[in-house]
């Protein structure tokens, strides 16, 4: 892609390294299952580079930093317990997690209300659905924790204080990306986000 | 004909939960049971809101809507009043029922929206896709009520953990349960004729009355 966006492929190239170094390390300390959960996320934070090489659709190169930042944190949680001396962290990754589930979301849906047939919404509409959706994703991963904790005794969710702060983080979350989706819709940015979509869009969704 | 046998149905079964939530008032009453005099009050107050909304504001809320509401409303407060929340079960049943209510009338408001509002245009899967997360999302809310009345009052509406995660996993269960027989009624046209009079009633008193005083 372009070359003036260097400085951003080079950020990405080192976040990959990172959790390439991260699964070495739980591979090392033995942590099988965070290796697994490793590789998984690493996999996942290449998706937007695949979908930009695979189906030449020029998605922002902002997804692939926010994605492995929120992997790279839950990682610092889950691997390196940072969160059992610094009980605030485990919030933190919570709200960051849910502000990036947030950003793709308030992206697909605004993707879908500008090039879909079937979906013409107004902007409030839009900033609602995102809020909502981050906090069925909130309530989705304290599934995730408890049915991981159920299997594998990882104690990922200690307390019901802490299951109730993480869907508070995210609803924060949600309703952060709600607020700067406002912006973004109103100054034009998200639709140059987007535009490339357009041409897809059809070949993509609306195949007949 | 038959839409007036289940309308007539429908108002015979509300009636009956009705006067049944008013012999549990009598009996919280006679039990000198404060919180579920006040408590089953205002339930039988809010189980007449569609009555009232009907006639003063000519607005008719569904049939089942109707129903809905007052079982809701009826099992929450017998559960209260005659110790059925001990009954095994019987909260994931009362939570399953309010959520049910939330996710049906979700999916009321957005296909009345999208059928006589110009702002806004689903289809039907997008509905009942947003009809799933909302229902999540107003569970969420619900627990966060139960936590913070919790945290202030020192009360114990959270059972638990574990009991939290059931609660959500069922309000889930319920808005994907709304989901499926929402898209199944539009399909054959019966969630048309449900919404047919709360619909045309929205659309002459708030949505083109909006359009006339945009207009002038």
């Amino acid at each position: 892609m372009e070359k003036k966006y260097w400085y951003l492929k080079s950020i990405i190239i080192i976040l990959i390294f990172l959790m390439i170094f991260l699964l070495i390390f739980s591979i090392n300390k033995e942590d099988f299952l965070w290796s697994f959960f490793t590789l998984i996320m690493i996999i996942i934070s290449l998706i937007p580079t695949l979908i930009r090489h695979k189906i030449k659709i020029k998605i922002p190169y902002l997804f692939d930093i926010f994605i492995s930042l929120a992997f790279i944190f839950h990682m610092g949680n889950g691997l390196l317990d940072i969160s059992t001396n610094f009980s605030i962290y485990n919030k933190f990754t919570h709200f960051f997690s849910a502000v990036v589930v947030a950003f793709i979301f308030l992206n697909v849906i605004f993707i879908f209300n500008e090039y879909y047939r079937g979906i013409a919404v107004n902007k409030y509409k839009i900033m609602f659905d995102v809020i909502v959706i981050t906090m069925a994703f909130g309530v989705v991963w304290e599934f995730m924790e408890w049915t991981s904790d159920f299997l594998f005794n990882l104690n990922a969710q200690p307390s019901l204080d802490d299951t109730m702060g993480d869907l508070f983080a995210d609803t924060l979350g949600g309703i952060f990306i709600a607020l700067i989706g406002y912006f973004l819709i109103n100054r034009g940015v998200l639709k140059r986000f987007s535009k490339d979509f357009k041409k897809h869009f059809n070949n993509l969704v609306e195949k007949d | 004909m038959k839409k007036n046998i289940i309308k007539t149905g429908g108002v015979i079964v509300s009636y009956i939960l009705k006067i049944l939530m008013i012999i549990l008032l009598i009996i919280s009453i006679y039990n000198k049971h404060i919180e579920w005099i006040f408590g089953a009050g205002l339930g039988i107050i809010v189980s007449f809101v569609p009555t009232i909304l009907k006639r003063n504001y000519q607005i008719t809320l569904p049939i089942i809507l109707d129903i809905l509401i007052t079982t809701a409303l009826f099992l929450h407060i017998g559960g209260g009043i005659l110790g059925a929340y001990g009954i095994i079960h019987y909260d994931t049943l009362t939570h399953f029922v309010s959520s049910f209510l939330i996710a049906f009338l979700a999916f009321v408001v957005i296909y009345i929206l999208d059928e006589y509002w110009d702002g806004l245009m689903m289809d039907k899967y997008a509905m009942a896709f947003l009809v799933v997360f909302t229902t999540i999302a107003m569970g969420v809310i619900w627990e966060f009520n139960e936590w913070i009345t919790d945290l202030i009052f020192k009360t114990q509406e959270q059972w638990g953990y574990n009991d939290t995660i059931k609660d959500l996993f069922v309000d889930m269960l319920a808005g994907i349960a709304m989901a499926i027989i929402g898209v199944v009624m539009i399909k054959r046209g019966s969630f048309d004729e449900l919404t047919e009079d709360l619909g045309e009633q929205i659309d002459k008193k708030i949505i083109k009355k909006g359009m006339n005083k945009k207009n002038e």
